[in-house]
């Protein structure tokens, strides 16, 4: 089953879920080449989480996490925004 | 991918340090490494930037330099690895100065492939500073000069269109008020040491950063399970759990509560501080926000829904926010307290500094110093929030009596006169916020020779006011009386090694909360280590580790004495602390004892192999630490025996 945002509302915009995504496409920490993408509008603390499912500009698709022990995007999310 | 994403760095780092000049415009960078393995990184190597500036040097010219510093973790998943430090000579205590912040622009700075950030010179015009990874680009900010940082931060995003990070000063650093702070993404404060009046002198309203490059560990696999143990730790830390539940503000009024009210001058009233508890604020929350990369989310979005500011939405609030703007100021209104927090993030001031000028303004009222006359017809009798609110707005603006106060408390009380010295609280010329000096013996004598003066956040020891239980003490720190708030025995011990340990972890990137100084049972400085070699590939021991801390400590009080020849009767508390006992609760009757404070503070002179009668740093004392070169200009100074 492919990443899902499940509660949004939770989310604290840590980006904890970028890094280790890009952790495990690359074993590497490097945002742009995430499977997914957290914008803040500081104004109105607007959070968007997006998950790319097919390869996004820069970033990789997201594989389900393929090898690994566990959706490491969910991993580290505090507050299991993600499922 | 761009080419930044390619580009090959030392393991850890960004690579690179990017200089500006803003007289000139011409832009530099440096490798990034030699500095590390001196300096370890954020905090470490900004102070030897600042350390080079020649000895009068003044902190709103040209001459001072502003360095802003990524740690050496930062950019991993290591718990709250985002977080940045800047250094530059303070316009508060013309002398060494430091402040952190959470938020994301360290982050950013790092995947454009910069550690540090080093700004020199004075622009003609206001300008912007866009950063990334291919660029770094002055461009004109006349059409943003005078906006608050939100939209500043909007406004800037909209014009690089981008995602990206932005750090800006409000009003108050433009106006050059000595407390004025920066803020990252308008909701988080580099407060403490005036440095919004650094960027506002060098007419520098923002740096924006993105990147798109990519932090490299050296033994990923390891980094990996390391980042993973310890966000479990942090997690299961009841203090973490108490910050996820209540926020940065956790603190319930009770006997043991060491925050006092109307200027130091008595206890809070326990009816008032009912109306500041956590769950008050909590049912404002609308969300709970983070710093980057940190799972203890101890920030939250705030909606005040009824009142006078119902409507009023912001991020917070901090610890410090309460004592800051209630019982301080003989407040007890938890809107004004939200209020207060936003709009001193929006125009660009330090909470703790604007604080302790307003209650010494406040004193000064209620001493007859101060009349309607002087203050422009407000009457800051203590407790009248609206007065106060236009006060914070008169000191950003520098209208009337603010402009006195926008000077600092130290020097709005040697233009005052009239004795008012006397309930002016700074050390060193910085505002002194620290209600627990008096009661807290290490709390007192951290405050004291804080290298930026007058602030908490370096080597006071939680051991003593969270009472850590002696064995606890003895395994941690090595003192089995850290704990117990009223002894002087030992303390100089504690002092000395949280400072060690705070500028490792500034230097490191990661928030002081995460650490064993919040709790026994976070890491340490063995942990940290550990951590530190798979990021970096550079193998310390704690010991090591520490010793980088020693070594920066060093800097700066080198700092102190080059520019200002502090000596020990400069690290000291202000009277009220000594003369006046604590009214009531549980430490009544504390005041701290001179002869004991005095002796203690010569054993922590000795600990740092200092001179315990005069504080300075023995030549041979800073050849010890590997920092010839300073020990050489202190020689050609005369400034020591």
């Amino acid at each position: 089953m492919p990443v899902e945002v499940k509660r949004l509302e939770q989310c604290t915009d840590c980006r904890s879920c970028i890094l280790a995504c890009s952790f495990h496409h690359l074993r590497v920490f490097a945002p742009t080449r995430a499977s997914l993408s957290v914008t803040r509008d500081e104004a109105t603390n607007e959070i968007s989480l997006n998950v790319f499912s097919k390869p996004h500009g820069t970033h990789m698709a997201c594989d389900d996490c393929s090898g690994e022990q566990g959706k490491l995007c969910t991993l580290f999310c505090p507050r299991e925004v993600l499922v | 991918m761009s080419s930044s994403a390619t580009r090959s760095s030392p393991p850890g780092l960004g690579g690179r340090i990017l200089f500006i000049d803003l007289s000139t415009a011409e832009t530099w960078t440096e490798p990034t490494r030699p500095y590390a393995d001196r300096f370890l990184g954020a905090r470490g190597i900004n102070q030897w930037f600042v350390a080079q500036l020649d000895r009068g040097t003044g902190p709103l010219g040209p001459g001072n330099v502003l360095a802003m510093g990524s740690g050496a973790l930062v950019g991993t998943l290591v718990p709250s690895a985002g977080r940045l430090t800047m250094s530059a000579l303070s316009p508060l205590t013309e002398a060494a100065g430091y402040s952190n912040a959470g938020g994301k622009f360290a982050c950013s700075l790092k995947f454009a492939g910069y550690d540090h950030l080093v700004v020199s010179g004075e622009a003609d015009q206001p300008v912007y500073l866009h950063i990334t990874s291919d660029t770094a680009e002055l461009r004109p900010a006349r059409h943003i000069w005078g906006l608050t940082t939100t939209e500043t931060t909007t406004r800037l995003r909209m014009e690089t269109g981008s995602n990206a990070d932005v750090l800006s000063i409000g009003p108050a650093g433009e106006n050059l008020v000595r407390f004025a702070s920066i803020i990252v993404n308008s909701g988080r404060a580099a407060g403490r040491s005036g440095f919004g009046a650094v960027m506002g002198a060098k007419r520098l309203k923002a740096v924006v950063a993105e990147g798109d490059g990519a932090v490299v560990p050296a033994d990923p696999e390891n980094l990996f399970l390391l980042a993973r143990k310890m966000w479990d730790e942090v997690c299961a830390s009841q203090v973490t759990k108490a910050r996820q539940e209540d926020g940065c503000h956790r603190f319930r009024y009770n006997e043991y509560y060491l925050g006092q009210a109307r200027n130091y001058q008595g206890q809070p009233e326990a009816d008032g501080m009912r109306n500041l508890e956590p769950e008050v604020f909590q049912r404002w929350q609308r969300g709970r926000l983070a710093c980057h990369t940190c799972p203890t989310y101890c920030s939250a979005w705030l909606e005040v829904d009824t009142g006078e500011h119902a409507g009023l939405q912001t991020e917070g609030i901090e610890a410090s926010d309460v004592p800051d703007f209630g019982p301080r100021l003989g407040c007890y209104d938890p809107a004004f307290v939200v209020k207060a927090h936003a709009l001193v993030n929006e125009v660009g001031m330090d909470m703790d500094s604007v604080s302790v000028v307003m209650a010494w303004a406040m004193e000064c009222f209620e001493r007859d110093v101060f009349t309607k006359r002087d203050t422009g017809g407000l009457d800051i009798s203590w407790g009248n929030c609206r007065a106060i609110e236009q006060l914070l707005r008169n000191i950003a603006y520098r209208r009337g009596l603010g402009d006195r106060l926008a000077e600092g408390v130290m020097r709005a009380a040697a233009a005052t006169g009239r004795n008012s010295e006397r309930w002016a609280f700074h050390v060193r010329g910085q505002e002194m916020p620290e209600d627990a000096a008096r009661v807290g013996k290490g709390w007192g004598l951290a405050a004291a020779v804080d290298t930026r003066g007058g602030g908490h956040m370096s080597g006071a020891p939680t051991a003593e006011f969270a009472m850590w239980p002696e064995s606890v003490c003895r395994k941690t720190i090595g003192v089995s009386s850290a704990g117990d708030i009223n002894a002087y025995e030992g303390k100089a011990k504690v002092v000395a090694y949280y400072e060690r340990l705070k500028a490792v972890v500034d230097s490191l990137g990661i928030c002081y909360f995460n650490t064993e100084w919040s709790d026994w049972k976070l890491p340490g400085i063995d942990k940290l280590a550990e951590i530190l070699a798979t990021v970096t590939g550079r193998q310390y021991s704690a010991a090591q580790l520490l010793a980088f801390g020693e070594r920066i400590v060093n800097v700066e009080k080198f700092l102190n004495t080059l520019h200002k020849g502090h000596v020990r009767r400069a690290e000291h508390l202000p009277w009220r602390f000594f003369e006046e006992p604590i009214e009531s609760g549980a430490f009544a009757g504390s005041t701290l004892d001179h002869d004991r404070w005095q002796r203690m503070l010569s054993e922590y002179y000795t600990i740092h192999g200092w001179d315990p009668d005069t504080g300075w740093q023995p030549t041979e004392t800073l050849i010890a630490q590997d920092l010839p070169e300073l020990a050489d200009r202190l020689a050609g100074t005369g400034l020591v025996p």
